[in-house]
């Protein structure tokens, strides 16, 4: 693992980075072409994220339209309300949502394989450590049986690295809600590991 | 057991994305491949420079020489206070004549401009580059609240791009200085204390009647700049049409009929927002495809494309902002929220004026149907608002002359 996905970002104060971010793209607004410093600092990263979780063809599309949507919508961006780093994963997680029963599929795939691979075209997708054991298995079987939000909010954190106020500005829900979504979804996934199936626990009621 | 570091071990990183990649989606963002402006202001190093060199015509070369001559010698180095200034003075002719159609104007233009193919003939053998430049000037209102006034910044850009996928294409991006817009913007100046540089999206002390306080912000700054590279990308040259990508010998397969042009311009229009209308969308996507390497028969295509919007006016003879003479027409449009600026600590959004009508003039050689330049004006403004710029000009474009190189770019 690297340390950009190891959630380093956790507990830092946003303030200087997001602060820079909601500058540079307010700037953008009098200048285009100042929406190149944002693309920049963020193409490659949002790349990385969606082709984890999609693949990187995929990867090459959506991320392309996030960030032609972003451009298109950047003088909506509210500095008092989000953060850019943030709003920019949201743009991303809206548009990967069509994928998302192919993204479903490919876990439930990895849950049931016998073995590494079975499938070239989801080699991509889930890989390299499906031989490593059933407990991989397990986990890919629990990400299956998230609920929609419950996996965003976990993926954003466990994979982009995102702090909570990042999360709440990318999902569009209250900070508070972050926490409870990711501890449900952590909470799926270790039942999930122990064997037994907790998989229909009561939603709260922030699930939409 | 953390059931966190599972998840990332189980869906493990991706290589980065391919160069190929980012340069399409990054020019995807940008209606028209150059100029690109820089990210930020860089340190002004000691010395004079080379300015780019920018192929426009003659009258144009020589104002902008002087604009040079006038700021090496006459500009401070910033933060100190600059000595003097120059006032911008418009060319004679910008007011135009009263014109006949504007329909009429625009098809005798695309007749010329389909039997001439200087600069954009299909590229000779050993070609290495598609070379383009350009001046842009940009009207910006700045000082204190109490005491505004208008600055012409001026900005040179050139962008070459290499046909071999494998090469680096560069955009090029100097400062070429400031005016004032008027000698009474002139004497706000010297009471501002005659500064060399300014903070644009402005933040000044509580007590100012606005409000704003702490700073930073974009930058602009008197002087004359180094040429600085900006955004090397290989992959070769690419084309933005609406939301489609070509490279340069895709864009020579591209269709005359204007129809078919119009389709190709509006792909993607659903998502663009802040255009009055389609026509405005129209009118603002043209210049940027008349300056690409396309066909003569292309270049026709959209001057007939344009004469078939309504609202078209024929501004008849002109000089523009460089004093190249030529024919202009023009597309007026209302809009809402005219100036953009914004304070960088809050992130509040303002506007100069709260409506406004825009002239969006395009100068074209009759003579060769080359694009000269495109103008922005404000027209009007709402009861008791004014701009002081001659003939309300907010910004301008002047475009020089495209061609294929065998040269080698600039070094930075």
């Amino acid at each position: 693992m690297t340390a950009r996905t190891a959630g380093a970002r956790h507990g830092d104060p946003p303030t200087q980075r997001a602060r820079e971010d909601a500058a540079d793209l307010k700037r953008s607004l009098r200048d285009p072409d100042q929406f190149g410093v944002i693309f920049d600092r963020y193409f490659t990263e949002i790349h990385g994220y969606i082709a984890r979780r999609l693949g990187d063809d995929a990867a090459d599309d959506i991320a392309a339209e996030t960030f032609l949507t972003a451009f298109s919508k950047r003088g909506r961006f509210d500095a008092g309300l989000g953060i850019v780093r943030g709003w920019l994963y949201g743009i991303a997680t809206r548009q990967m949502s069509r994928y998302r029963r192919r993204e479903v599929r490919a876990y439930r795939l990895t849950e049931r394989a016998a073995a590494p691979a079975p499938d070239a075209g989801h080699a991509d997708l889930v890989v390299d450590r499906v031989a490593a054991g059933a407990m991989y298995r397990q986990i890919a079987g629990a990400l299956a049986e998230l609920s929609r939000g419950d996996r965003e909010v976990l993926l954003l954190i466990a994979l982009a690295g995102l702090t909570h106020a990042e999360v709440a500005t990318a999902v569009g829900i209250p900070y508070g809600t972050v926490g409870s979504r990711l501890n449900r979804a952590r909470r799926k996934l270790r039942g999930g590991l122990a064997g037994t199936a907790p998989l229909t626990q009561q939603e709260d009621q922030d699930h939409g | 057991m953390d059931e966190l570091q599972m998840v990332r071990d189980l869906i493990s990183e991706r290589p980065p994305p391919r160069p190929e990649v980012i340069a399409a989606a990054r020019a995807r963002l940008s209606g028209r491949t150059p100029p690109r402006r820089p990210a930020a202001p860089r340190r002004r190093p000691p010395g004079r420079h080379r300015a780019l060199r920018v192929g426009v015509p003659v009258a144009a070369a020589v104002t902008a020489a002087a604009v040079i001559a006038t700021v090496v010698v006459q500009g401070g180095t910033a933060p100190h206070p600059a000595a003097n200034l120059g006032v911008y003075q418009p060319p004679p002719g910008t007011a135009g004549t009263a014109g006949g159609s504007a329909r009429d104007m625009l098809l005798a233009v695309a007749r010329t401009a389909a039997k001439n193919a200087a600069g954009i003939a299909a590229p000779p053998a050993g070609t290495r580059y598609w070379v383009t430049s350009s001046v842009a000037g940009n009207f910006v209102r700045v000082g204190p609240f109490s005491d505004r006034y208008v600055i012409l910044e001026k900005t040179a850009a050139q962008y070459w791009g290499a046909l071999n996928p494998q090469a680096m294409s560069q955009d090029y991006n100097q400062r070429l200085g400031v005016q004032l817009a008027s000698t009474a913007d002139r004497q706000a100046w010297r009471r501002d204390g005659s500064p060399s540089s300014w903070d644009v999206n402005q933040e000044t002390s509580a007590s100012d009647p606005e409000g704003y306080t702490g700073g930073g912000g974009a930058e602009i700054r008197a002087g004359l700049g180094k040429p600085y590279a900006f955004f090397g990308q290989t992959g070769g040259p690419t084309f933005v049409i609406g939301h489609r990508s070509f490279s340069a010998s895709g864009l020579r397969e591209l269709p005359a009929d204007p129809a078919q042009l119009k389709a190709l311009l509006l792909t993607g229009y659903s998502t663009v927002e802040g255009f009055a209308s389609v026509e405005d969308y129209l009118w603002m996507s043209v210049p940027g495809v008349l300056t690409m390497p396309v066909t003569p028969q292309v270049r026709a295509g959209l001057y007939q494309l344009l004469a078939g919007l309504p609202g078209v006016r024929d501004l008849g003879s002109v000089q523009d902002a460089a004093g190249q003479s030529g024919v202009a027409v023009a597309l007026d449009s209302h809009q809402t929220h005219c100036g953009h600026w914004n304070t960088v600590s809050s992130g509040t959004d303002h506007w100069t004026f709260t409506s406004c009508q825009v002239q969006d003039r395009l100068v074209v050689d009759p003579g060769t149907g080359q694009l000269l330049s495109e103008e922005l004006r404000y027209l009007s403004l709402p009861p008791g608002q004014s701009w002081s710029p001659p003939g309300g000009l907010f910004s301008y474009q002047i475009f020089g002359a495209t061609k294929w190189s065998s040269a080698s770019p600039p070094k930075n």
